[in-house]
């Protein structure tokens, strides 16, 4: 059933837009008008033909490409480069919700790192009961070889991204990103892209910066050097051009003016590491790595590692670089441990949570897996450890046959897996061909925290493209968006009125 | 600078210097085409694989005389793809674009956005191009205009760019290429200075060699064999010339490493640059030294490469410890 709710005077655009009550709309009020903070927008695109929309849409992508932000798909005969699906139309958030989304996070990743702390040291909240050991110390992210390591203004994460999802009942967290979270480089190559195709409408508009990401990254990075480091030599330690994040890699050290290195360039000598260059070995105070955990240091992690750097993390334990973000913070986005991060929260903060958690069942309890089985075509099943939208069922989309083989996978192995109810995820317009039509949305903010804590306002929003799907993830048909994150001016009330 | 990365300016700049020397000897060996006579349309091609080391698809022109008949049986259609289009040809025009862009998104971050996007929009447009788009119209004007996406890159990247380690690499990777490639092709015309019956239309060298105009503003148009072949080697301020290169080497080298050009004992790459550039200032400039020199030339310029990845890229680890 559809909800075409017709205008007069609808844009042709606009005329088969579906405006369904289930899903919260970005755009567009439950009775089809849109919002006030994007009355101007729409009034906008309203009067823009659609093959001027397209047009802006081919120079976006066109723009992609030659920046070559792309990524590589191997098949059989030859490799092919595709461009990152970007929608042209900004998803736009008022600023008084941003703004508490932003004091949510920050709360967020300040109780995580406490946490992470703690873990690492004494444990006292497993000692008080708040979490059960075994999540924590049988985390397969859970390293031991960082026990004891002080990590400079206990920023064991200085980098997140944080996925949020809207519903109708405001913003929720979906997922703690706190190892290498990747996707900035697409959040600020699509304002780039969407203020050099739109620049009347974005100047109108009133969106806060995001530009300054990087000067904060490097700001960020500074301030974990070590202290008798007046002048910190930084890198960005990337596994190589083969890398799906690669683009990314090479764009941050560009912006910030340092090396962009992989583990062949450096080498640990006397506990020290040291990049080579033309001009002999340079000493490496502080790595920004975007590899993994298990590949940073064959002698410490996986031995067959050939990305790593042997000896790295000895350097790194005798405090001679810093590495961010530290090993061993996957323990803390684990999807069984974010269960528990309210109550991570108030333990160490003593507040509520100020966004809202999804409720969460844990398999591993026995009322938590009967509840899963009887409700798999209601629920989300996601498992544990898995990321990138793989090893997870969307009941309400599966078939019977999909429920059956991934209940007997739930019952063979339940502490694998985590259920949650299936979210009404909220739809901003995106150009489909030559109509605009929703499509579901999530929003990852970027959250930088050493001495303090720096959240840049928007994030890369990430669309499910594919009709009705409810996956973001770009291995799996998802695009992306710019966010505007808009200061709405005071409606005309008593001060200008009085002014008039 | 990482020295992996000036390992990859270097051959960014390498691969676009061959790939610009390869446009030029196809644009220069279209065109004779149409006003010469097929014996002389068949050396040229049999002079454009040897001097640029590829094999022909007919066979290996390196060995053996027999194989120049192939040049007549293939038409120019044919061996103007493979050298222009073909991907399996590792040194046809779109491979070498390709390599050189692959070295350059290695070094993304020591090189500008703008000639990132020079080189990659040419790239992707020379990738989606087929010799049939405009064969029977206008090849040379295409050779013309491809070579002209290189000149832009480098007008970006002299003015772009800051002219540090980055820069210099990338200039040392031209130069170096440059050399080589000028001296296989004068070598491949050596023979004919000799041969009294040619008939060989020597403007067509200096073409090759990008010199024709700054032959003619020094000479006059009548063009002189031997002083062609002088001039190519020895003229000082053409940019095409081998003694061009040398001294652009030679400063090249001065600027990435000042202290090895000049302090006692100086670095062996320093050492070959200078004997390189004496033997193209200094050397001796009579006919029947020609070969010897240009030999000369071809050995120098492989012992520097290889003493510059010695020093700079691939030195060992424990040579160059500590420093910050």
């Amino acid at each position: 059933m559809t909800h075409t709710a017709v205008h007069p005077g609808a844009a042709p655009a606009f005329r088969q837009y579906d405006h369904n009550p289930t899903f919260y709309d970005e755009m567009f009020e439950g009775d089809g008008s849109p919002r006030q903070h994007c009355s101007d927008f729409f009034e906008t695109i309203r009067e823009t033909p659609p093959d001027d929309l397209r047009q802006i849409q081919e120079r976006v992508t066109r723009s992609f490409l030659h920046e070559g932000i792309t990524f590589t798909v191997y098949g059989d005969e030859q490799t092919i480069e595709r461009v990152f699906p970007i929608d042209c139309l900004p998803r736009i958030v008022r600023g008084d919700e941003w703004d508490d989304v932003a004091r949510g996070l920050e709360q967020r990743l300040r109780a995580l790192n406490l946490f992470l702390h703690d873990i690492y040291h004494r444990g006292h909240i497993i000692r008080d009961g708040v979490i059960p050991a075994e999540l924590v110390y049988g985390n397969k992210h859970y390293r031991i070889e960082m026990r004891g390591v002080e990590v400079p203004h206990g920023a064991y994460v200085s980098v997140c991204g944080t996925d949020l999802v809207r519903t109708h009942d405001g913003f929720a967290v979906l997922e703690d990103n706190l190892r290498v979270p990747s996707g900035v480089s697409y959040m600020l190559a699509c304002r780039d892209a969407i203020k050099r195709s739109m620049p009347r409408l974005f100047r109108r508009s009133r969106v806060r910066d995001v530009e300054q990401y990087s000067r904060l990254l490097l700001e960020t990075l500074r301030s974990l050097a070590p202290p008798q480091v007046s002048d910190p030599s930084i890198v960005l330690l990337t596994p190589g051009v083969y890398n799906s994040a690669y683009y990314e890699h090479a764009f941050l050290a560009r912006q910030m003016g340092i090396e962009l290195v992989e583990g062949r360039d450096l080498l640990v000598h006397n506990r020290r590491v040291y990049m080579r260059t033309t001009a002999g070995l340079r000493q490496v105070d502080v790595i920004y790595r975007r590899i993994d955990d298990d590949f940073i240091d064959p002698v410490t992690f996986r031995e067959d590692s050939v990305l790593g750097v042997p000896g790295l993390f000895h350097a790194y334990r005798a405090g001679r670089v810093v590495i961010a973000n530290a090993p061993g913070t996957g323990v803390a986005d684990d999807k069984a441990v974010y269960a528990y991060v309210p109550r991570i929260i108030k333990y160490y903060l003593g507040e509520e949570s100020l966004i809202k958690p999804i409720p969460t069942t844990l398999c591993r309890e026995r009322e938590g897996l009967a509840y899963t089985l009887a409700n798999l075509d209601k629920l989300v099943v996601k498992m544990v450890g898995e990321s990138g939208g793989y090893g997870m069922l969307v009941g309400p989309h599966a078939s019977a046959t999909e429920q059956k083989e991934f209940a007997a996978a739930l019952r063979a192995n339940p502490d694998d897996y985590i259920s949650q109810p299936t979210l009404a995820l909220s739809r901003a317009p995106c150009l489909i061909g030559a109509h605009i039509e929703p499509r579901h949305v999530d929003l990852r903010p970027f959250i930088l925290q050493s001495e303090r804590t720096e959240i840049v306002p928007g994030g890369l929003c990430r669309v499910a493209l594919k009709k009705g799907s409810l996956v973001v993830n770009s291995s799996q048909g998802g695009g992306s968006k710019d966010a505007w994150i808009v200061d709405v001016p005071e409606a005309a009330g008593p001060a200008a009125a009085a002014s008039a | 600078m990482l020295a992996r990365v000036a390992d990859n300016l270097y051959w960014m700049s390498r691969y676009l210097e061959r790939s610009d020397q390869t446009i030029r000897l196809l644009g220069v060996q279209v065109r004779s085409v149409t006003d010469n006579t097929s014996a002389q349309v068949a050396a040229g091609w049999t002079r454009l694989f040897r001097s640029l080391k590829v094999a022909p698809p007919g066979g290996d022109p390196l060995y053996g005389d027999q194989l120049e008949d192939s040049f007549l049986l293939a038409d120019a259609y044919t061996l103007a793809d493979f050298m222009s289009f073909e991907r399996d040809n590792p040194g046809s025009m779109v491979s070498l674009w390709g390599m050189s862009r692959e070295n350059a998104r290695q070094a993304r971050q020591e090189i500008t956005q703008e000639m990132w996007g020079q080189l990659n929009r040419t790239y992707l447009s020379l990738r989606d191009t087929q010799l049939h788009f405009f064969w029977n119209k206008e090849p040379e004007n295409f050779y013309k205009e491809t070579s002209a996406q290189i000149y832009l890159f480098r007008g970006v990247t002299d003015n772009g760019l800051r002219h540090g380690l980055a820069w210099d690499f990338i200039r040392l990777g031209r130069f170096m290429e440059r050399i080589q490639v000028t001296t296989e092709i004068l070598d491949n015309y050596r023979p004919a200075l000799d041969d009294e019956d040619t008939d060989l239309d020597w403007s067509l060298l200096l073409r090759n060699c990008a010199s024709f105009e700054p032959y003619c503003r020094h000479y006059t148009p009548e063009i002189d064999p031997w002083k062609v072949m002088t001039f190519l080697i020895h003229e000082p301020e053409s940019p095409h010339t081998l003694r061009f290169a040398a001294e652009e080497i030679r400063n090249g080298l001065g600027r990435i490493d000042p202290a090895g050009g000049a302090r006692h004992p100086l670095q062996a790459a320093h050492r070959i640059a200078g004997q390189l550039r004496a033997l193209l200032v200094y050397g001796s400039q009579d006919r029947e030294d020609l070969a010897g020199t240009l030999a000369e030339v071809r050995r120098l310029s492989r012992g520097l490469h290889d003493e510059i990845y010695r020093r700079y890229i691939f030195y060992p680890a424990d040579q160059a410890l500590p420093g910050r």
